[in-house]
């Protein structure tokens, strides 16, 4: 009996064992586009056009140019039906989606793995603020199509210096995590350097896409972007001016610093490492605020020679070890921040009629050896901004570096932080039902080296300690503005009232004092002597 | 005052107003406090007054502001009146100040009553100056000639109970009254009696039907005759409200404090007074002596606080103090009690009218 049970143990192991092989990245993100925001054909399309655009504003601003994107959506008379773990809607049409910036381009050789790869980019193993930074974005866009609308993605681009552009049409070969070009080709493009994607995608408008754009306005206050809609046969058009032509300095690259540096990663980094012959070398080159005489002690409490080979390390050691030596915090001029300023003014480009509008930048702080910086802003009342708001009278624009986040606010911890200020201590004042009785928009932006996600979707940032301080520090100093503005409206409203109340009963007593005089009579210098 | 010059007087305030405001000046106006806390019984002229505290109406204040408009509306509609020969009650008042402008509507009389009060005592005339009338109460009979601004009134030709004392007496004038005093009399039996009797005549007196309380009207009349050189004499019941009638009278009361022409200090008290019990009404003492009910007897612990109670050596006090010791009260109409038959009451009373007047008043009235 025993031995029989045993015996279908073992097999049901070995079966096992036969069905096992390696699972890539793509298969993976293929089977969980979910993770990624292609839940619903609503989101797919913001989460697509968010991928394409965060990609040309890297691009731009690598470049140092001011980004001019230009966005087409189009809808198709295509009509798919969609699996139902794509969401609710089993049929959607098909949109073409193409996105135009005048960035630097991409080398030929290298279009294909950039968007035919997952995991694949240049932004993938550095630690420098920017709108993507796991590869994955785009790549998992052209999977979201060539899985729905069975049609491929494709390419067009121009390098500065180069005659001609090319056009790459491609699909992505998901067991093999690698690009399937379809067609390769050169051609005259009269954009001296830029990159423009198209993509087919089932995909729904709404109104929130019109906000997204809006939104990143916030947070690029130096692009310009059109929109051009075709939706059921007729186009619109929507244009977003830059509000600065100042082009914001090209974030610094940085090397990881100890304290951010995950076992795994480190441990890699040393196999792959083929320069240092040391672990002193290893991580005093590769590691941010390590001299060798830090790297020395470091190794020293880790119980490691320091002169062992870097594939030797034992990396868990050596981050226990960094953590009781006190290394100083990373530089922090690497960041490339919004500025007040250009909140302010976008804000006041949003809400054109609001009645006051103000924002507040920290200065750069770390969570965790990442160097990131927390602004904030404000609009409050006005049309503009009550239409914003909703229902609630109170909403919350995110942005991660420079990037607005649609989807998912409620475990964002910058929402978070919002909910926690107890703003009628700010004099924003709330009625019964803890609404404020006048409309307002917050916004709330992280630019950090590396963002916290929650998830690879970038969704929400995550909680940790250091950013919600300095997000409650922000959103307070903001609320003292707001304190401010509120009690001199007050003042302002109370004065008007008593102006009101003088004004009525002085032109009631002229009425008087004429009937009993029989000659009218002028109240306006009393009036003005008792307001000024 | 003549209606001209009270006119006259209210228009300034419009001119002065007018002249502030087109200045650049606030408007301001100045009376005499109102509040209790300023009236005070002169004990030298045995009379209620203002003392000297002073409010300020000012236009730059939100509270004040309200009783500015509202007391230059009062005179914009008094002027009005005046104009047409028009009286105004306070009720009638009440409802012109509450439909000309939410702002200075009233939310009850008494805050209309205030305005009217106010401009009493900032234009220092009584409201029936301005044509403001009182109700009306009271009768006068007696070989008296009155100019009403329409006609003359003889006081012996009136018929029914005399002359009906009006709400606003301020422009009557006596022309003639040959008549050597005036009685003025609570209770309307024994005042339609003397009528009946022929007493005023033979007397040559005046007298007055007070019907309780005296009506403004009254007070202001009996001060006019009092102002003419004719001594007033009152008779009330033996009781402590009635010793207020008197008081009322003589010394004005703390709620018309301000306005001085109400009041007859040369006015005198002839009875019923605690001596009367034992000098007149002896025989019949235990009938005619009734139980203080409680509320007397409150009026007559109230009474001990009363400032006029010090005045007159103690006269008031010493009145008062018997109520409270003895707990009894009498009234007019216990003159009735003293006669076996209809023809013992006019010597009754021409007796006790002589005796009295004499006393009290120091003249001597014909046989």
């Amino acid at each position: 009996m025993e031995e029989k049970r045993l015996q279908e143990l073992q097999r049901a192991a070995e079966q096992e064992a036969m069905r096992m092989r390696e699972a890539n990245p793509a298969e993976y993100f293929e089977r969980n586009l979910h993770q990624l925001g292609y839940s619903d054909p609503e989101r797919a399309l913001i989460q697509t056009l968010k991928e394409m655009i965060d990609n040309s504003l890297d691009a731009t601003e690598a470049g140092g140019v001011l980004p001019e994107i230009l966005v087409s959506i189009e809808e198709t008379d295509k009509v798919i039906t969609l699996s139902s773990s794509m969401g609710k809607d089993r049929k959607a049409k098909v949109f073409r989606v193409a996105v135009e910036d005048n960035g630097i381009g991409i080398m030929p050789d290298r279009i294909a793995p950039s968007f035919g790869k997952i995991l694949y980019g240049s932004k993938l193993f550095s630690l420098r603020q920017s709108r993507g930074q796991q590869g994955i974005g785009i790549s998992a866009a052209i999977l979201y199509s060539q899985l729905t609308s069975l049609e491929p993605a494709e390419i067009l681009s121009r390098v500065a210096g180069s005659s001609r552009a090319c056009r790459v049409v491609l699909k992505i070969d998901v067991e093999k995590n690698e690009p399937v070009v379809i067609s390769n080709e050169e051609l005259d493009w009269d954009k001296p350097h830029g990159l423009r994607v198209t993509i087919s995608i089932p995909a729904r408008y709404s109104d929130r896409l019109d906000r997204y754009f809006k939104e990143l306005a916030i947070g690029n206050p130096h692009m310009s972007l059109v929109v051009k809609k075709t939706l059921e046969g007729s186009t619109s058009e929507l244009r977003i001016e830059r509000t600065t032509d100042q082009v914001p300095p090209q974030p610094k690259e940085m090397k990881p610093h100890l304290y951010s540096v995950d076992p795994g990663i480190m441990q890699r980094m040393a196999e792959v490492d083929n320069c240092c012959r040391t672990l002193v070398s290893f991580l005093s080159k590769h590691f941010t605020m390590v001299s060798p005489q830090t790297a020395r002690r470091i190794l020293n409490l880790a119980k490691l020679p320091p002169n062992l080979r870097p594939e030797h390390i034992k990396a868990d050691r050596v981050l226990e070890a960094a953590k009781l030596v006190k290394l100083m915090r990373p530089r922090l001029d690497v960041l490339s921040p919004i500025g007040e300023e250009n909140i302010t003014r976008a804000l006041r480009e949003l809400f054109p009629d609001s009645e006051f509008v103000a924002s507040v930048s920290r200065p750069p702080w770390t969570y965790k050896g990442i160097p990131f910086q927390v602004e904030v802003g404000v609009a409050i009342g006005g049309q503009a901004v009550s239409e914003y708001a909703g229902p609630r009278r109170m909403s919350v624009i995110r942005l991660a570096n420079r990037v607005p986040l649609p989807y998912d606010s409620s475990d964002c911890v910058i929402h978070r932080t919002v909910e926690e200020i107890d703003w009628p201590n700010y004099g924003l004042s709330t009625d019964d039902r803890g609404q404020p009785r006048v409309a307002v928009v917050f916004v709330g932006s992280i630019v950090a080296s590396k963002v916290p996600y929650t998830s690879p979707g970038k969704f929400s940032v995550a909680a940790s300690e250091e950013i919600r301080d300095e997000l409650k520090l922000a959103f307070q100093e903001l609320g003292r503005k707001m304190r401010v503005y509120f009690s001199k409206k007050m003042k302002e409203e109370s004065e008007a009232k008593r102006f009101e109340f003088f004004k009525s009963y002085y032109d009631l007593l002229a009425e008087e004092v004429a009937h009993i005089c029989g000659e009218p009579l002028d109240v306006t210098p009393v009036v003005s002597k008792l307001f000024g | 005052m003549s209606v001209q010059e009270v006119m006259a007087k209210l228009k300034a305030h419009g001119s002065k107003i007018r002249t502030l405001i087109s200045a650049g000046e606030v408007p301001n106006v100045v009376h005499r406090k109102l509040s209790k806390s300023n009236v005070l019984f002169d004990l030298d002229n045995h009379t209620y007054r203002l003392g000297d505290q002073t409010s300020e109406i000012r236009g730059d204040r939100k509270s004040s502001l309200r009783k500015l408009v509202a007391l230059t509306f009062l005179t914009r509609v008094a002027l009005e009146r005046m104009e047409i020969g028009l009286s105004t009650t306070k009720r009638d008042y009440y409802y012109l100040q509450k439909s000309r402008h939410p702002l200075i509507a009233p939310s009850e009389q008494a805050e209309s009553d205030e305005v009217i009060k106010i401009a009493e005592v900032y234009y220092s005339v009584s409201r029936e100056s301005f044509g403001f009338v009182a109700q009306s109460k009271g009768y006068l009979y007696g070989d008296i000639v009155l100019r009403e601004p329409k006609m003359k009134v003889n006081c012996l030709r009136t018929g029914g109970d005399g002359y009906s004392v009006p709400g606003n007496v301020e422009y009557i004038e006596i022309e003639e009254a040959n008549i050597k005093a005036l009685l003025a009399i609570e209770k309307e039996g024994i005042y339609r009696n003397l009528m009946e009797l022929g007493i005023p005549e033979k007397l040559k007196i005046g007298i007055a039907m007070l019907g309780g309380q005296p009506s403004r009207g009254m007070r202001r009349m009996l001060r006019k005759f009092s102002d003419f050189g004719i001594p007033i004499g009152i008779l009330t019941d033996l009781n402590p409200y009635s010793l207020r009638i008197a008081a009322n009278i003589i010394y004005g009361s703390i709620q018309s404090a301000h306005i001085d022409s109400l009041s007859s200090i040369r006015a005198r008290f002839l009875g019923l007074e605690v001596s009367d019990v034992e000098r007149f009404f002896k025989r019949v003492r235990s009938v005619v002596l009734e139980p203080l009910t409680q509320e007397d007897i409150k009026a007559s612990n109230d009474n001990m606080n009363l400032p006029y109670m010090q005045g007159d050596q103690g006269y008031w006090l010493q009145e008062n103090e018997w109520f409270i010791k003895n707990l009894k009260k009498t009234e007019l109409e216990a003159f009735n009690a003293l006669t076996r038959h209809a023809r013992d009451l006019e010597g009754i009373y021409v007796d006790y009218i002589r005796t009295k007047a004499k006393e009290k008043l120091g003249i001597d009235l014909p046989s």
